[in-house]
C-alpha cells in the first residue's frame, strides 16, 4: 500500500504503455529505485526522478511487440467497415457534421491565405531582410519618399546628394531611387507611348534614375533582354510581359523588340526618347509597386523619390534611424539649419505594408496590424466553435454505441483498442472534410479576391504549407474531439455499458464539461453577434455622416495648365449641363502636407494645418458658400477663411471671442523669410470662418485649415466640374471630353468622380468590415447549427424523464420551462463573461476611427437574448413533442 | 565470436560478479558504484535485453520483495556462451597488451 506514495498519474501512464510481460519487472524495478532513493532524498526529487525514468521507458522498446500489431490489421480493417457504415447509416447527420466543419476549415484557409499575402509583401526579392525605406521627417510629418535639395528644380547631381551621403555608410551596400507614376507625388497614372508612329496608353510607369542598383535591389526577372544593356546608361525601357502582351500581341516572344525606339512625354525637364532593351515579368500582387515599364532616366521627374537602401547585414531599422541621424546634418546644409527638418526615419521592408505609422504618399495602400489581428480572431474563434461542435456531438454519437462497445469489449477489446476504434471513426469523419474546403476555397477565391481587391493566385491553396496545414487541422480537430468520449468509454466498466438506459453524462466530467462547452458556446455567439452588430453600425454612421460637402456630380480632370483650363471652361460654361467650372483642390483625398502658421504678435508656432487652393467655382461645385465669398464677385481676387477647428483652437489658445478672431492675421511659414522684402512668413488676414469639412478620410478628425479661395488662379493643374443633377452622365463625359482635347491638352483624358473617390476612401474599410461581418455569420451559423445539434440530443436522452414527470402530472409548459432553465442560467453566465471582452473588442476596433459610435451595451444584451431566443425555440419545440409522446412508448420495456 | 560493445562488456562483468542477484535495479546500482557514472534503468533494462537476445545471458522471474510491492525480479544469469565471450575478449585483451613494447 506504500504504493500510493509514488506520483500516481505517471505509474498509470506507465501501465499504460509498457508492455504486459515487461510489465512487473519494469514496475518492481522502478519502484524498488523510487524506495531506494526517498532514503536518501527529499520526496519532490524522488517523485521528478521517477517521472524522468518512466519517461525513458517510453520508446519503442518497451511497447507492445510487433507480433502483437500484426493482430491489428483485421481489426483496423472491421473498424474501417463499421466507421463507414456507420457514416452512410447517418445520412444527414454526416452531411450536416462534415459540411460544418468544411465550412469552418475553409474560413481558416481563406484567412490563412488572406494573412499570408498581406504578411508577405515584397518579401520575395532577394534578401529582402536586408532591404530598407528612408523616410522624411519633415515637422510633425513622415513622408514615405525622400526628398531632394531643391525639390522639383534639382538636376543630378542635387538629387544623388542623399544616396551619396547613405553610401559613406560602410554596411551600405546599394541604394535606389524609384517613382511610382501612380503614386500621389507623381499622380500621373498613365502614359502615351509613341511607337513606329502608333500611340499606346499604358499603365503605371516605375521611374529609376539609379539602374544598376534597381537591378540589384530589386530584381526584376528579365523573359527577354539582359541586365547589361539597362545598366549603364539611361533613356531605358523594360516593359512587363502584359505591356508586351496588350502592344505586341501574345507572339510578342518571337517578336525582335530590343532596340527599339520609343518617344515618351514626361515632363518638359525629360528627354522624350527611350530605347526598348527587355522584357520583365509582372510584378507580383503582393507587391507595393505596381507598374507597367520601368524607365530609367538620369533625374527622377518629381521633387523626391522612393528610396531604399540594401545593407551588408540585416541590422534593426531602429540603430540604422539613430546612425543616420547622428550624422543627418552632412546629407545637406538644410538639414543642420533647419528646424523643421527633423531627420530620417528607417523603414524594414517588411514592416512597409502592415505598419501602423501615418506616412504620408505611400505608394500603395496599407493594411493594419489590428485588422490582420482580429481576422486571425475570427478564424480561431471559427475553429473554437467547431472543436465545441464536434465534441459535444462526439460525445452524443459514442452514448448511444454503448452496448457495441461493450459487446467488444467482451470479445476481448482492451481499453486501448475502444480508443483506437473510436479514434479511427471521428478522424475518417473529419478528414472527409478536407477535400471539401479546398474545393470550396478552389472555387470562392476569384470571388473573394475582387471583392477584396487583391489577388492571391489559386494554386497558392495547393501549395504544400496550406494544403498540409489544412489537413492537419482536419486531423487534430477529429482527435480532439474524440479523444475525451473515446478514453471515457473505454474506461467504463462492462455492466454500466450494458445497462439500457443511456446515460447523459459519459462519465465523472461529462456534465460538468458539456456545460462548459455550451457555456463556451454561448460566450461565442453573443460575441460574434454584437461585435457584428457594432461593426454594422459603424459602417451605416460612417455611410451617412454629413461630410459638410456635396460630392454628386463633382469630377476633376487633370488639365496641362491655365491656358488649356480657361479654354476648357469657355466651353464648358456654354454647355447647359454643367453648372460650375473652377480649379483646384477637392476634397476625398489622402492627407497631404501641413504647414506651419502663427498669429501676428504671438510667439507660439504651430504646425498642424492644411492649406487648401481653390477657385470660388469649387466651393460651388461642393456646395460650400459664405458670404465673405461675395467679395469676390465685387472685384476682390482673393478671400482667406479659416475652419471651425482652426478657430475654436485660436479662440481657445488665447481666449478670443469670434469677432475678435475675424480680422486678426495669421502668418503662413513663419520660418520662411524672403530674402529680398525682408517679409517674414506669409500674413494673411482672417476673414470669415467656415464650418468644418470632412476633408480626408473619417478616420482622421478634421484637423485645422485655411482656404485661401480665389476668383481665378494664376496655375491650374485640374478643372473641376460639378455637373448638373438628374444628367445622363455618360453622355455629358463625352461632350466633356471633347472639349477637353479641343482646348488642347495632349495627355490622356482621365476623370476622377469625387463620389467614388470617396468610396475608394473608404474601400478597405468597406472591405475589412464586409469580411468581418461574413466571418462573424459564418461563426454563427456553425455556432447555432452546433447547439441545436446539442439540444436535440439532450431532449432525446432525458425523453423518459420527461415521460415519468408527465405520468406524475407535470404539464407541457412545466416541461418546457424545465428544460429552458439550464440553458437560461448558461446565458445569463455567459452574458457577464462576454460583455467586458466585446466591451473591450469594440473599443479597441472604434480607435482606429475619429468619428465613430458609442457602445451601448444593451445591444450585447440584445445578442444574449437572440441566442437565447433560437436556442429556446429550439428547445421547447423538441419538448413539447418529447412531452406530447404517449409515456407507454417511452417507458416500454421487453 | 559475438560483437558486444562496451556497455554490454561491463554489464555481462557486473552479472557474472552479483551472481544469482543481477536484476535491473541492482544492474543499475553496481554499474554506478563501479564506474561512477549513473544509468537509467531503461537503459540497462535495454542492455539486458540485448544481451538475452544474442544468447548471453538467460533470465528468471523469482524473489519477490516488500521493496517492490511484492513484484518479482527478472534474476539474470551467465549462459555459457557469455561466459565464452567474455574470456575470449579478455584473451584478445591480454594478446594486445603484451604486444606493447617497453611494457612488462
Amino acid at each position: 500500500m506504500r504504493d500510493q506514495l509514488l506520483p500516481k498519474w505517471i505509474y498509470r501512464f506507465l501501465l499504460w504503455f509498457v508492455a504486459e510481460e515487461l510489465q512487473e519487472e519494469v514496475c518492481g524495478d522502478l519502484i524498488e529505485a523510487y524506495r531506494y532513493r526517498l532514503k536518501s532524498h527529499p520526496k519532490w526529487k524522488t517523485d521528478l526522478w521517477f517521472i524522468a525514468d518512466v519517461l525513458r521507458f517510453f520508446r519503442p522498446h518497451s511497447f507492445e511487440k510487433y507480433s502483437r500489431t500484426k493482430q491489428y490489421i483485421p481489426m483496423i480493417k472491421n473498424y474501417f467497415k463499421i466507421a463507414l457504415r456507420n457514416i452512410i447509416k447517418r445520412k444527414g447527420f454526416t452531411v450536416l457534421n462534415v459540411s460544418g466543419l468544411a465550412i469552418s476549415l475553409s474560413v481558416v484557409l481563406l484567412v490563412g491565405l488572406f494573412l499570408s499575402h498581406h504578411l508577405s509583401y515584397d518579401l520575395q526579392l532577394p534578401d529582402s531582410e536586408r532591404i530598407y525605406r528612408l523616410e522624411n521627417e519633415y515637422r510633425s510629418q513622415s513622408y514615405a519618399p525622400f526628398r531632394f535639395t531643391n525639390y522639383y528644380n534639382s538636376d543630378r547631381n542635387d538629387q544623388l546628394q542623399s544616396r551619396e551621403f547613405l553610401k559613406t555608410f560602410s554596411w551600405v551596400d546599394e541604394v535606389v531611387y524609384v517613382l511610382p507614376s501612380n503614386s500621389t507625388i507623381s499622380n500621373q497614372p498613365d502614359y502615351v507611348l509613341e511607337l513606329d508612329d502608333r500611340k499606346y496608353t499604358t499603365g503605371p510607369v516605375l521611374f529609376t534614375s539609379t539602374p544598376e542598383s534597381f537591378i540589384s535591389v530589386f530584381a526584376p526577372e528579365f523573359l527577354n533582354g539582359t541586365t547589361s544593356a539597362f545598366i549603364g546608361d539611361f533613356q531605358k525601357i523594360l516593359l512587363t510581359a502584359n505591356l508586351a502582351n496588350s502592344i505586341f500581341g501574345t507572339s510578342w516572344q518571337e517578336m525582335d523588340l530590343i532596340g527599339k525606339r520609343v518617344n515618351m512625354e514626361v515632363s518638359s525637364l525629360e528627354s522624350a526618347n527611350y530605347t526598348i532593351v527587355g522584357v520583365v515579368a509582372n510584378p507580383p500582387a503582393n507587391s507595393n509597386f505596381n507598374y507597367e515599364l520601368i524607365v530609367s532616366t538620369p533625374r527622377i521627374p518629381s521633387w523626391a523619390a522612393y528610396t531604399y537602401f540594401k545593407t551588408s547585414q540585416p541590422i534593426q531599422a531602429s540603430q540604422l534611424t539613430s546612425r543616420i541621424n547622428d550624422r543627418y546634418a552632412e546629407i545637406e546644409p538644410n538639414f543642420g539649419q533647419d528646424e523643421r527638418y527633423e531627420g530620417v526615419y528607417v523603414q524594414e521592408l517588411s514592416d512597409i505594408h502592415t505598419s501602423d505609422r501615418t506616412i504620408l504618399y505611400e505608394p500603395a495602400a496599407k493594411i493594419s496590424k489590428n485588422v490582420l489581428t482580429l481576422f486571425g480572431i475570427v478564424a480561431l474563434v471559427i475553429l473554437i466553435i467547431t472543436w465545441t461542435n464536434y465534441m459535444n456531438l462526439s460525445i452524443a454519437i459514442y452514448s448511444r454505441r454503448q452496448k457495441e462497445i461493450g459487446i467488444r469489449k467482451v470479445m476481448g477489446a482492451e481499453g486501448r483498442d475502444i480508443v483506437f476504434q473510436l479514434l479511427t471513426e471521428i478522424v475518417l469523419i473529419s478528414l472527409l472534410a478536407f477535400p471539401l474546403a479546398m474545393l470550396m476555397v478552389h472555387g470562392v477565391l476569384p470571388s473573394f479576391n475582387y471583392l477584396m481587391s487583391i489577388s492571391i493566385p489559386t494554386n497558392m491553396i495547393w501549395s504544400p504549407i496550406f494544403a498540409f496545414g489544412i489537413l492537419g487541422v482536419a486531423v487534430f480537430t477529429g482527435l480532439l474531439s474524440g479523444i475525451y468520449p473515446a478514453i471515457v468509454f473505454s474506461k467504463r466498466n462492462l455492466l454500466a455499458l450494458f445497462k439500457s438506459k443511456i446515460n447523459t453524462s459519459p462519465g465523472r466530467f461529462g456534465f460538468g464539461l458539456r456545460r462548459v462547452l455550451i457555456g463556451v458556446q454561448f460566450v461565442l455567439l453573443i460575441s460574434m453577434l454584437s461585435l457584428t452588430g457594432f461593426v454594422y453600425q459603424q459602417m451605416v454612421y460612417i455611410n451617412e455622416k454629413n461630410l459638410g460637402f456635396e460630392e454628386n456630380g463633382v469630377i476633376s480632370i487633370p488639365t496641362a495648365g491655365r491656358e488649356q483650363h480657361t479654354i476648357l471652361r469657355s466651353r464648358l460654361k456654354t454647355l447647359p449641363q454643367i453648372d460650375f467650372v473652377g480649379s483646384g483642390s477637392i476634397p476625398g483625398t489622402d492627407p497631404f502636407n501641413q504647414t506651419t502658421y502663427k498669429v501676428q504678435g504671438k510667439e507660439e508656432v504651430f504646425d498642424d494645418a492644411h492649406v487648401i487652393y481653390a477657385e470660388r467655382e469649387v466651393m460651388r461645385a461642393i456646395g460650400v458658400e459664405h458670404p465673405v465669398f461675395n467679395s469676390l464677385t465685387e472685384g476682390k481676387r482673393r478671400v482667406h477663411l479659416i475652419n471651425q477647428s482652426l478657430a475654436q483652437k485660436l479662440m481657445k489658445t488665447y481666449t478670443l471671442s469670434e469677432t475678435e478672431l475675424i480680422g486678426m492675421t495669421l502668418i503662413d511659414e513663419p520660418e520662411y523669410t524672403d530674402p529680398e522684402t525682408g517679409q517674414v512668413g506669409f500674413p494673411r488676414v482672417i476673414e470669415g470662418i467656415l464650418p468644418d469639412i470632412n476633408y480626408f478620410s473619417l478616420r482622421y478628425e478634421v484637423n485645422p485649415m485655411m482656404f485661401l479661395i480665389d476668383r481665378e488662379q494664376l496655375w491650374a493643374y485640374n478643372t473641376v466640374i460639378k455637373i448638373k443633377e438628374g444628367e445622363e452622365l455618360p453622355q455629358v463625359i463625352g461632350l466633356i471630353e471633347d472639349a477637353y482635347y479641343e482646348a488642347g491638352n495632349t495627355q490622356p483624358f482621365s476623370v476622377d468622380f469625387l463620389d467614388q473617390n470617396l468610396d475608394q476612401l473608404y474601400q478597405r474599410d468597406q472591405q475589412v468590415l464586409w469580411l468581418i461581418s461574413t466571418l462573424s455569420l459564418v461563426a454563427i451559423f456553425l455556432g447555432v447549427m452546433g447547439l441545436i445539434g446539442l439540444v436535440s440530443y439532450l431532449v432525446y436522452t432525458r425523453q423518459k424523464e420527461i415521460s415519468i414527470r408527465k405520468i406524475f402530472g407535470a404539464s407541457v409548459g412545466q416541461i418546457m420551462l424545465l428544460m429552458n432553465k439550464e440553458f437560461a442560467i448558461l446565458m445569463f453566465l455567459a452574458l457577464l463573461i462576454a460583455t467586458p471582452i466585446v466591451y473591450q473588442l469594440a473599443q479597441n476596433w472604434l480607435e482606429n476611427f475619429a468619428y465613430r459610435i458609442t457602445i451601448n451595451p444593451f445591444l450585447i444584451v440584445l445578442a444574449a437574448f437572440g441566442t437565447l431566443l433560437i436556442v429556446g425555440s429550439v428547445v421547447s419545440f423538441l419538448s413539447q413533442k418529447a412531452a406530447h409522446t404517449n409515456p407507454t412508448d417511452v417507458l416500454y420495456e421487453e | 565470436m559475438k560483437q558486444i560493445g562496451n556497455l554490454e562488456e561491463t554489464v555481462l562483468l557486473l552479472i557474472m560478479i552479483m551472481s544469482e542477484e543481477a536484476y535491473g535495479f541492482s544492474v543499475s546500482q553496481a554499474y554506478k558504484d563501479h564506474t561512477g557514472k549513473s544509468i537509467s534503468i531503461s537503459a540497462i533494462h535495454t542492455v539486458l535485453s540485448r544481451l538475452e537476445d544474442k544468447g548471453l545471458i538467460q533470465s528468471e522471474m523469482k524473489g519477490s520483495t516488500e521493496e517492490r510491492g511484492g513484484r518479482r525480479k527478472r534474476i539474470f544469469v551467465m549462459t555459457s556462451a557469455g561466459k565464452e565471450v567474455i574470456a575470449e575478449i579478455k584473451a584478445s585483451r591480454e594478446k594486445l597488451w603484451s604486444q606493447i613494447p617497453g611494457l612488462s
